[in-house]
């Protein structure tokens, strides 16, 4: 069960698609992020802020990224944290930002 | 010593022979021409603006001139050179005035990298700045217009400069360029300002150019920093209005407006997240000048 | 003749810059800017430790340019990531060239050079494969009129352009360094065999270092448009210096311009890159084969000693424009047989009319 689970985790890693640090301003939750690898500038809010501030860290599995999601939300909105993760996720993956480790 | 200072027969012999030579703000002209109606609006929009010697360096070595083949006769045209170099189409001899400011607003907007380059305007009361990024329509450069009629000192209605080294904001104080109503509205607004004569079917409709304040001329050598950010919208009939606007989408309106800003890649995030970290942001909406003017004014009076 | 441009002797001797005034500073600018080698010339104030003898005013305007260069750089770095993930699971070797080479192997001439295109080499028999796996990742074909087409696929060594959708990047993509038309005909395998992996993830590769000399040279005495053939002296001039210190590099490179019957344009480049920049070529290099007979000769000094300053009012003289426009005729008449040039340049002559 146990080591299920942690192939799970492992399987679904995420890490930053780039090893050029990213450069970040942040007002009042929301955040602009410059990826120097592209050239390109995002707007984001807190919650995939905080994501990427944690992938800079280390790369992360999807529950540790959930949790760091709840951190930035309301608490009426915590039971839609794992839907909220996965759609910022899939968008980071978009714009190029987060990259699925073991692919 | 300044363009006026020259008799109108020594302003012409300048620009037939080895060129009229000026600062404007940051950048030094030298112009060559012999077509009439560029001298003349140029002496009159550019009266007070510093002449320079023979020997000084100069940026932007620009040409005015009728093209050599049968459109120097038949529907005429004028040319916009730049050291030689024609970046643009000819366009009717009519617009020369008119290529001359866009052709200058181009080699600046082309070259100077050492600047983030913002398309605003920007104008200036007691050392803090106000910076109107334009999308065409947002009625900035009447805005701009109606600041600087009330005592406000402008920079620029057009190219707002970030200097790269030290985030200073630099002055060009050059001609403020008006369209179609906007002409009128300013004559209104403002009796007795200075314009040169209409310039009517170019492409942005019928233009015509203030002449900036003695003093903003005067002081175009004095930098400033930014105090606010406005995105200007003019709507027939709105009331005033100032709506406050947070940092981050500012800063990717702003980024949307600039020149240069991809160009200058992380230097450009850093100055420019700078720049509007500095500054409080709103959009602005707006439908009498009047109002406008005071709206800003009670802004600049607002906060310390 | 005209006397020795400023830029040409500030490349020449970079030390000299020493002794310039603001009026010469003021026309090496307005020179180095028309020739695309401004942020080269900063690139050089740089290297010989001069910021501080530069006045501002100039100084400034190469800052500018090199700004400019610096983002190309990156910009060429991204792309051509971008390009390898697309070409990536094709499983076809993709050898850079050009500009795009000299960036990612980290060769001298990258420094303070504008970009434009990428340019990839690649085996004919995978070009469509190429075609295809670029259109699925965002490319599209430029060129649409069929006459361009045909052009570029039957007669020419490339697709036609393809531009990125969203990014408005573009490529070309090549599977010879001459046209199939052109009257040399150097072989594609051999260079291809002989190319060099570069350090890195992505499997891509950079030419030889004494193919990419040639292919530098024949790529510019077979170019029509000489605007930017100063620049593309440059780029020899220090592809040379860089390589050159190793003494093997110069029997390898006559040896192979010989295998691959490149001798002509080798000669021409060598010898221009001595004549205008002072390129330490070993004499025996020099007088290698390749020089065309005396007569043809003279007349290639008279039309490129002319053609190959920078393209400043300063730097010209009578015959300037017609040596370009002859040299153009040349450079059209190397890439394609007489008949075919004629219906090329009639379908351009018509084309252009009709824009009108």
């Amino acid at each position: 069960m146990n080591s299920l689970s942690e192939t799970d985790a492992e399987a679904s890693a995420w890490m930053l698609a780039h090893l050029a640090p990213l450069l970040v301003r942040g007002w009042d939750n929301e955040y602009v992020v410059y990826a120097r690898a592209s050239g390109d500038t995002h707007l984001l809010g807190a919650a995939a802020y905080r994501i990427l501030a944690r992938l800079q860290l280390a790369r992360a599995g999807r529950a540790a990224l959930c949790a760091v999601v709840a951190g930035a939300c309301a608490e009426d909105e915590r039971a839609r944290c794992a839907g909220l993760t996965d759609a910022i996720l899939t968008d980071l993956e978009a714009l190029g930002l987060i990259r699925p480790c073991c692919r | 010593m300044r363009l006026s200072d020259l008799a109108p027969a020594q302003l012409r012999a300048r620009c037939h022979g080895g060129g009229l030579r000026f600062r404007t703000g940051e950048f030094s002209i030298c112009l060559q021409t012999r077509l009439t109606s560029v001298i003349d609006a140029v002496a009159l929009l550019y009266a007070q603006f510093p002449l320079l010697d023979d020997d000084a360096y100069i940026d932007f070595p620009i040409v005015l001139e009728r093209p050599r083949n049968v459109r120097r006769w038949w529907r005429p045209q004028v040319r916009f050179l730049v050291d030689g170099h024609a970046p643009f189409q000819p366009l009717p001899l009519d617009q020369a005035y008119p290529m001359f400011e866009w052709g200058l607003n181009w080699c600046v907007s082309a070259h100077a990298h050492g600047y983030l380059m913002i398309h605003a305007a920007v104008v200036e009361k007691n050392g803090r700045a106000a910076i109107l990024p334009a999308p065409p329509g947002s009625g900035k450069s009447t805005l701009c217009a109606a600041l600087v009629a009330r005592g406000w000192r402008l920079l620029s209605d057009e190219l707002t400069l970030v200097r790269v080294s030290d985030r200073a904001l630099v002055a060009l104080a050059r001609p403020i360029s008006l369209k179609n109503q906007s002409i009128a509205l300013i004559r209104q607004f403002q009796p007795g300002v200075v314009a040169s004569r209409p310039v009517f079917e170019t492409q942005k409709g019928t233009l015509a150019h203030v002449r900036p304040p003695s003093a903003s001329v005067a002081n175009a050598g004095q930098t400033c920093r930014a105090a606010w950010i406005v995105f200007p919208r003019y709507e027939a009939g709105a009331p005033v209005r100032l709506a406050p606007l947070t940092r981050a989408r500012a800063f990717m309106r702003v980024a949307d407006n600039c020149f240069n800003y991809s160009l200058l890649g992380a230097r450009g995030f850093d100055v420019l997240g700078e720049l509007v970290d500095a500054a409080h942001c709103y959009d602005f909406s707006y439908s009498t000048l009047d109002a406008a003017v005071g709206a800003i004014e009670q802004l600049a009076q607002a906060q310390p | 003749m005209i006397a020795p441009p400023l830029l040409l002797r500030a490349l020449r001797e970079p030390q000299s810059l020493r002794a310039y005034s603001l009026a010469h500073w003021e026309l090496l600018v307005r020179q180095a800017r028309r020739a695309n080698l401004l942020a080269s010339l900063h690139e050089t104030i740089l290297a010989q430790g001069l910021q501080d003898v530069v006045p501002a005013a100039a100084l400034r305007h190469a800052e500018w340019a090199r700004t400019l260069a610096d983002k190309h750089a990156e910009a060429v770095r991204w792309e051509v990531q971008l390009i390898g993930q697309a070409l990536a699971a094709t499983g076809v070797t993709v050898t850079l060239l050009k500009g795009a080479a000299y960036v990612l192997a980290g060769l001298p001439p990258a420094r303070g050079r504008l970009f434009a295109d990428v340019d990839i080499l690649v085996a004919k028999s995978e070009l469509a494969r190429v075609e295809a796996a670029l259109m699925l990742h965002g490319w599209m074909s430029t060129h649409h009129d069929a006459y361009d087409q045909r052009y570029y696929r039957r007669w020419m060594h490339e697709l036609p352009p393809m531009r990125h959708a969203r990014r408005m990047t573009v490529i070309d993509v090549h599977h010879a360094i001459l046209p199939e038309t052109a009257r040399l005909r150097p072989s594609s395998d051999k260079l291809r065999a002989a190319a060099v992996t570069l350090a890195g993830d992505a499997p891509l590769r950079v030419l030889a270092p004494v193919d990419m000399l040639l292919h530098s040279a024949t790529h510019l005495f077979h170019e029509a448009e000489l605007e930017q053939g100063l620049r593309d002296l440059v780029d020899l001039d220090r592809l040379l210096r860089h390589f050159g210190g190793d003494s093997a590099f110069w029997p390898a490179l006559a040896a192979r311009a010989q295998e691959l019957d490149l001798q002509r344009p080798l000669f021409y480049a060598l010898r221009y890159c001595v004549m205008l920049l002072g390129t330490p070529v070993p004499s025996a290099v020099q007088q290698g084969a390749g020089a065309p007979h005396a007569v043809l000769l003279a007349l290639m000094d008279a039309l490129y000693l002319r053609a190959l300053l920078p393209a400043h009012a300063s730097c010209t003289d009578a015959y300037t424009a017609c040596a370009r426009a002859l040299l153009y005729l040349r450079a059209t008449w190397l890439r394609m047989p007489p008949l075919l040039l004629v219906r090329h340049l009639l379908h351009k002559a018509l084309l252009s009319r009709r824009a009108d």
